[in-house]
């Protein structure tokens, strides 16, 4: 709360006695770049509701970029177009940043829409809460926030205070989409606790301080729209789809990061308190790089990580218990050729997902990426053969609550009742069930992975920069 | 001891080796060696800040392969800090907004962050990689980087004309078993105490490349400059040509040009 108090003292001080001047330099003396990728997918299999197997899409950014007082005020401006060729929830447009910086020696201000990034380790950022992410886009991008960002930088140690301006809600795939879940999110109609809302304030905090040459920390505090929604479901039979549900967070988050010669050891951790769940979550790991491997001028980056987070199950996320690999061979060569491997294994399940990318320049404007991704050893999940077992399996589960009890049971029952009717139900018994059967794939132990199940492919991005 | 001030990046140096004017007799040829490197040193010191523009020419055999090109600025270190520098790629296209910060340190080993653009990330890296190439030019990690003077040991050879101008011939040998190199034998001016010409043998002992500097020019009455240094390698037949213009010395900088924050929004 102090926190808040002394942002808020400084922060109209700042801006008031600069922002009245500062309309024209905007547009003057600034410098366009631009981006244009095309990407095209290929999946094995067909997909399983009917979806395409071959999917083209391009992506368009552009940035601007001017500045001014000698350089202590900069803008830059960054507009970004997806455009799917079968899913139109895919294809969309954002402002990924739209920021002003004003510079003074201890301290800049950052006005406007952008992004951040906060964490240390390879294969997932748990403490990396800022922005949304635009999960049709890539599972590592991010939607623009707009926010206040003062960062203060006193010897080593730098601090941010955020106050972020309304909820970005994550964009999902459409029905014709791929890599969706069995039933689709309906991303346009999300339910916010009576706590939240879209038009909230939230605030956030980031310490990062070296202890010495060798570790570095950082500290962070979130308290806002939680970016990961819980889902809950429609109760239709014949158009189900998934609700995303947003609920208040407090977050804690602890990043350690210690790097001597060639080992890295990182570390993220985070406590959450919500309103419908506590838990804690963490990530560590160590990387290991050979420089000059196979005698040339390669370098071998190895990387295992663990993850654990104390919901189980119950995690939104397939990262539960879960064991990474990763290597990384950067060949250091004109053409910036990398190639990247990536595995994460569920010793309990025994589920593994294993990834592969390899980047390389073409002349000095392209640039031509390719990836691949599949699931091995997926778990399957056991499915209910009539409705009534289903439906109770259902409501013990996590998409309906966290906890079965009599209550929920009875409500869900007749939200189904009343948008299907009674009747049918009573003389079908298998009604609905397909569309049961798909919720309830979403909510075994297992679900997490299955949300990609008979989604591999492979996919190749030519870039052009000009 | 204070760190070489060496522009690093900048000048692309390999300053390890400068050769000294041979004072007094007494010494033993590793002393002038090392005397000679001191001078060296000292006529590098004193120029605060300095800020540079930079091209990377590679080339096979003739032909020029590709072009990168960078931003380069120091801050002089001082008996509490080491030298700070920020290197800024601005080509090739992919790598626009790329951004390397290093922070020298004389007694231990130098701190380095990467500032990835497309995640809006800054990562701490290993600064412990010397051999192998710097983005695919014939310069390495180590050719590039700052050197300090204590990096190496020191071994005068001989007087001998190169270009027309009297030269110290001097070996420096790196004490870091990293290194790719066993020694560097370098040829540098008695007047002014440049190096002109260096060339680096590989642990088998061989000479692996060769590199020859041009076009020197005079700053604030005192730092000499070279508009090019051309690093050859006798193994693969490659060449880069490093390039600089736009040479500023006292510009102002100061540390708050050279943290994370400044990496970040680096242009």
């Amino acid at each position: 709360m102090r926190l808040l108090v002394v942002l808020g003292c400084l922060i109209p001080l700042v801006v008031s006695s600069e922002v009245y001047a500062l309309a024209e330099p905007f547009f003057e003396n600034g410098d366009w770049t631009a981006e244009t990728g095309v990407e095209y997918r290929f999946f094995k299999d067909p997909g399983e509701f009917g979806q395409s197997q071959n999917v083209l899409a391009l992506h368009l950014s552009g940035e601007y970029y001017t500045s001014w007082n000698d350089d202590s005020d900069l803008f830059t401006f960054v507009p970004y177009l997806l455009i799917d060729q079968e899913d139109s929830e895919r294809t969309h447009a954002d402002i990924r940043e739209a920021l002003w910086v004003h510079v003074d020696e201890f301290w800049e201000l950052r006005t406007g829409i952008t992004r951040v990034f906060w964490g240390k380790t390879e294969f997932v950022n748990l403490v990396d809460v800022v922005n949304q992410k635009d999960l049709v886009d890539d599972d590592d991008e991010k939607l623009g926030q707009p926010m206040l960002n003062l960062s203060v930088v006193r010897d080593r140690d730098i601090i941010d205070f955020y106050l972020l301006f309304g909820f970005r809600e994550r964009t999902f795939p459409g029905v014709d989409g791929r890599l969706r879940t069995p039933l689709p999110v309906d991303a346009s109609n999300p339910i916010y606790s009576p706590e939240t809302s879209k038009n909230d304030i939230d605030f956030a905090f980031r310490w990062q301080r070296p202890l010495n040459d060798h570790l570095d920390m950082a500290l962070s505090y979130f308290s806002g729209v939680n970016r990961e929604p819980w889902y809950s479901y429609n109760y239709s039979l014949s158009q189900p789809m998934l609700i995303p549900n947003y609920h208040h967070i407090d977050q804690v988050g602890l990043e350690l990061e210690y790097i001597y010669e060639s080992w890295a050891l990182k570390f993220e951790g985070i406590n959450v308190r919500s309103e419908v769940e506590d838990y804690y979550a963490m990530v560590g790991g160590v990387e290991y790089t050979f420089n000059g491997v196979f005698n040339s001028d390669a370098d071998l980056t190895l990387i295992t990580e663990y993850v654990y987070d104390s919901r189980d199950g119950e995690s939104p996320t397939y990262l539960e218990h879960d064991v990474a690999f990763g290597g990384r061979l950067f060949m250091n060569d004109e053409y910036g050729t990398t190639f990247q491997g990536g595995m994460l294994w569920d010793p309990d399940t025994n589920e593994k997902a294993v990834t592969f990318q390899a980047e390389r320049r073409l002349g000095s404007q392209f640039k031509l990426e390719f990836r691949a991704v599949t699931v091995l050893e997926r778990a399957a999940p056991e499915l209910s053969d009539s409705t009534l077992a289903a439906v109770s399996a259902l409501v013990n589960s996590p998409i309906i609550q966290n906890n079965y009890n009599y209550r929920q049971l009875l409500d869900f029952v007749i939200r189904v009742i009343q948008e299907e009717g009674l009747e049918e139900l009573l003389t079908d018994p298998t009604i609905g069930l397909d569309t049961l059967q798909q919720l309830q794939r979403l909510i075994t132990d297992s679900r997490k992975l299955n949300l990609i199940e008979s989604d591999d492919f492979v996919e190749l991005r030519l870039n052009y920069y000009y | 001891m204070r760190k070489f001030s060496s522009q690093l990046w900048s000048l692309g140096v390999v300053l390890g080796c400068l050769t000294l004017p041979w004072i007094a007799m007494a010494q033993t040829l590793e002393e002038q060696g090392f005397t000679i490197a001191k001078e060296a040193e000292k006529r590098e010191q004193g120029y605060v800040d300095s800020q540079a523009d930079m091209v990377m020419i590679l080339r096979d055999k003739e032909e020029v392969t590709s072009t990168r090109e960078m931003k380069v600025s120091a801050l002089e270190g001082d008996d509490e800090q080491g030298t700070k520098s920020l290197l800024l790629f601005l080509s090739p296209r992919d790598q626009k907004g790329t951004a390397l910060l290093t922070f020298q340190h004389d007694d231990r080993a130098d701190e380095q962050w990467l500032y990835l653009p497309a995640l809006k990330r800054v990562k701490k890296i290993a600064s412990n990689k010397k051999s192998g190439s710097f983005m695919g030019s014939e310069f390495s990690f180590e050719d590039i980087g700052g050197q300090s003077i204590e990096d190496y040991t020191y071994k005068f050879i001989k007087d001998e004309k190169y270009e027309d101008q009297d030269c110290f011939v001097n070996e420096s040998f790196p004490k870091d078993p990293d290194s790719g190199y066993t020694r560097i034998r370098s040829w540098i001016d008695k007047t002014h105490y440049r190096t002109l010409k260096a060339e680096f043998y590989d642990r088998k002992q061989s000479l692996m490349k060769t590199m020859t500097t041009s076009g020197y020019k005079q700053y604030e009455g005192k730092f000499w400059r070279p508009e090019e240094v051309t690093m050859t390698n006798h193994q693969t037949k490659r060449s880069t040509v490093l390039q600089h213009s736009n040479i500023q010395f006292k510009t102002g900088l100061n540390s708050s040009d050279f943290n994370k924050n400044s990496l970040q929004r680096a242009r």
